[in-house]
């Protein structure tokens, strides 16, 4: 074959041409964003949760009545300084809820920015999803914002065993005496520190419609306190007819599932891993009893529908009326109220197993990455919402939820809340003697694995003991794995 | 003389053929098709799922019923009246409009170079590019991410292009199209004193248009549905494609509708782009022998 040589000139040639033609089409085509109307924010779909009407109308931290507790006067570690926007110091801070973007801006964002003048905060959402991708990839990238919202303690526990936080201890050394819920405490705190600021909590309830309660001839002021009444009261509202269900259990793959299934969990005493954080224990005999008291009462029986569920779609059946209960925390609360009406829509404690009833401890935090380009400016928000009782129960009205602190419940924002939520009781009865899951090395695969036993027995593809089985085989293989490559096991004894 | 062989009366395939021969020649015909209609099944599935569900109400959703029990808009509404849905498809546009005519642009001259010229290192350079194409995104993440926060690009549509303005595979699919092409070709064109620009303009480029179509179509594909890296260098709404906007939608309270609503809208354009060129697609990628 007849090869030519490339030449100097050819060479040249066809360098320019490409080069050029790039470049122009660079300079027209990117030259700038587009920018067209100015979008809506992401707002929240058919059934949002509202924040209160009260919520904008609070007093700042400055007006905050004496008895709140003050935000800490504490000095913040060296920071290479950032440019300031008009003499402000810029504080760019990650928030996880894309329906509740809305609210955070409104509420919180606006409330921060009245209160004081040295800091702007740049709100930027990163849904829950992908917020481990993007948080690991800015940290290495050397982008890390300075202040990120961290929803539960699977998500905390994955950064901070990674050293992916700041130590709050570093900001506010008091921060060990403050009187957070005890199980809350338990699951920022690793080698004696700090890693997150609490900033909102949860328990779980029992939510239930009340004139189901009536149709099916139960007591709606009355709601099921053990599991066998909760069964019955399914079993009735079942027998409305073809479109009523009794109840739902989550029933997706995923942590999240599991997480909702932590309440009936703890309830009849089974334990997720051994105290020395190297066993995991779905092999004992306490899950099996839960698993066949599962599948014989809620999925045998028909109360249930069988379907791929998960928080949202729950709450979604609830708001069609024709669901009977189903377990969840305090952010739907609004959603069935709005749904329902302030009298159908109740709650009760959640029931109790044949070991008591103990809730899993729902949480949501505020962290300062390792990396932050300016984590005095994010602290001083952080500061502002999380140890301020007012201020913080700004945070916690707009969401519907509850504040982390125990004596932050007795702020005059809150206060007025519960007035006019006392479908709220429960969860606050809940949440004293609430107890963390497990939040240790593989946290995600092991309840995945747990969650994907959940919904084995839902669909029927596997009978309780075998998908345990494989539950506990898939976990504790995720569990060594994590061990071997030097995890640090999570001590519970 | 007459070459031709004399005609014999042969029986035709069928009368030669036993009844057992065609039953068996008929079952295996009937597996042939039943094993494609569940491949078919599997492919379709999540489609037609995505559709149904973008028509269904918010408790309907999770429901086994395929076809809503009562088909409405409101997802579309709401998709619209509340996510910049708009702007996130004009960016996806922009960037894989760019995307595309670079790698043309790349992938036609250094695919030509690499097939038909001579020059010192050309075999070792190739090579070099081959292996890159093994490296995954993952790898090339965070310091892509660096050197993009160093140019300060991230959060523009320039940095999401960036990363993609050059892709080996379109390289490396262009060359063995160029391989296959007769030497004759240019040779008449190189004695009649033509560059090698104008070869490559005039002679080389019109008889790969096949090719060209195929490497634009898969290109823009993968610009299109790219998520990771566009994910990890936009913060700011105005700037996101729509696969990451998509994704900028879950959370609590998550209305799948909606988002299913906002997927089918995403999946439109490819959808129309692959049936329109779906004949010089498919002749592209016999042509230049693409796999998997």
């Amino acid at each position: 074959m007849n090869h030519r040589a490339l030449t100097r000139r050819g060479l040249l040639q066809i360098s320019v041409a490409t080069v050029g033609s790039l470049s122009a089409i660079l300079a027209t085509a990117c030259g700038a964003p587009p920018t067209p109307t100015p979008p809506p924010q992401a707002a929240a779909p058919a059934a949002p949760t509202q924040p209160p009407a009260q919520a904008a109308t609070v007093p700042t931290a400055t007006t905050a009545p004496a008895a709140a507790a003050k935000p800490a006067t504490t000095s913040v570690p060296a920071a290479a300084a950032k440019p300031a926007v008009g003499g402000k110091k810029v504080a760019n801070v990650w928030f996880n809820q894309a329906t509740q973007m809305d609210s955070f801006k409104a509420n919180i964002v606006d409330h921060f920015h009245k209160s004081q003048t040295e800091t702007q905060l740049n709100a930027i959402l990163v849904p829950n999803e992908d917020m481990s991708t993007k948080l690991t990839a800015a940290i290495a990238g050397g982008d890390a914002p300075d202040v990120v919202r961290i929803g539960g303690p699977a998500l905390n526990a994955t950064f901070y065993l990674k050293g992916a936080t700041m130590a709050i201890d570093t900001f506010d050394p008091k921060i060990h005496t403050y009187d957070y819920v005890p199980a809350i405490k338990r699951a920022i705190t690793w080698k004696e520190k700090v890693w997150a600021m609490p900033v909102n909590s949860g328990s779980q309830v029992l939510i239930y419609n009340a004139e189901l309660y009536r149709r099916a001839g139960l007591d709606p002021d009355k709601a099921p306190t053990t599991n066998e009444a909760m069964i019955d009261a399914a079993t009735k509202i079942r027998k409305l007819g073809d479109n009523f269900w009794g109840q739902e259990f989550s029933t997706r793959p995923n942590a999240n599932t599991s997480n909702l299934f932590h309440g009936t969990q703890f309830g009849f005493g089974a334990k997720e891993v051994s105290g020395d954080g190297r066993k995991v224990l779905f092999d004992e005999p306490d899950h099996l009893e839960l698993f066949e008291w599962y599948k014989k009462n809620v999925i045998d029986s028909g109360i249930m529908p069988i379907k791929l569920m998960d928080e949202t779609s729950m709450t979604n059946d609830f708001a069609t009326k024709n669901l009977g209960q189903y377990l969840a925390y305090p952010s739907r609360l609004e959603n069935a109220i709005q749904a329902l009406g302030e009298q159908d829509a109740r709650t009760g404690v959640l029931p109790a197993g044949p070991k008591g009833s103990i809730s899993p401890i729902g949480f949501g935090t505020l962290i300062i990455p390792s990396k932050a380009k300016n984590p005095e400016a994010g602290w001083s928000f952080v500061n502002f919402i999380c140890n301020d009782a007012e201020n913080n129960s700004v945070w916690c009205t707009a969401f519907g939820q509850l504040p982390p602190r125990l004596s932050f419940r007795e702020s005059k924002v809150f206060g007025d809340y519960v007035k006019r939520r006392p479908q709220l009781t429960p969860f606050l009865d809940g949440q004293r003697t609430a107890r963390v899951p497990y939040f240790g090395p593989a946290v995600n695969q092991i309840w995945t694995a747990y969650a994907k036993a959940v919904e084995a027995v839902s669909f029927g593809a596997k009978a309780p003991a075998d998908a345990l089985k494989d539950a506990q085989a898939e976990a504790q293989a995720a569990l060594d794995k994590e061990l071997a490559s030097g995890a640090e096991p999570l001590i519970t004894n | 003389v007459s070459h031709r062989a004399p005609a014999i009366d042969l029986p035709s395939r069928a009368t030669i053929r036993s009844p057992r021969a065609a039953w068996r020649r008929w079952a295996s015909r009937g597996a042939l098709y039943a094993f494609l209609i569940a491949g078919a099944l599997v492919v379709c599935l999540p489609y037609v799922w995505m559709i149904s569900a973008a028509f269904k109400t918010p408790g309907e959703i999770f429901q086994t019923n395929l076809i809503p029990r009562e088909p409405h808009l409101d997802n579309f509404r709401q998709l619209f009246r509340n996510y910049p849905i708009d702007l996130w498809l004009i960016n996806s546009f922009i960037v894989s409009i760019v995307v595309l005519v670079s790698n043309l642009v790349w992938a036609t001259s250094a695919g030509y170079a690499f097939a038909r010229l001579r020059f010192p290192g050309r075999d070792t350079i190739f090579l070099i590019y081959i292996g890159a194409m093994m490296v995954p995104i993952q790898v090339r993440l965070i310091p892509s991410f660096i050197l993009l926060r160093e140019l300060g690009m991230l959060n523009t549509l320039q940095g999401i292009a960036s990363i993609q303005l050059v892709e080996f595979f379109c390289i490396f699919l262009m060359r063995q199209f160029m391989l296959s092409l007769p030497y004759e070709l240019e040779e008449a064109a190189r004695i009649d004193g033509c560059s090698y620009l104008r070869l490559l303009v005039q002679i080389i480029v019109p008889n790969v248009k096949p090719a060209l179509i195929a490497l634009g179509l898969l290109s823009f594909t993968a610009s299109w549905n790219n998520f990771l890296w566009p994910l990890v260098v936009i913060n700011n709404p105005n700037v996101m494609t729509i696969q990451v906007g998509l994704s900028s939608m879950k959370g609590e309270n998550l209305n799948w509708g909606v988002l299913m609503a906002g997927t089918a809208i995403s999946a439109i354009p490819l959808a129309v782009l692959y049936v329109g060129l779906q004949r010089l697609f498919t002749q592209g990628v016999v042509l230049s022998g693409i796999k998997g």
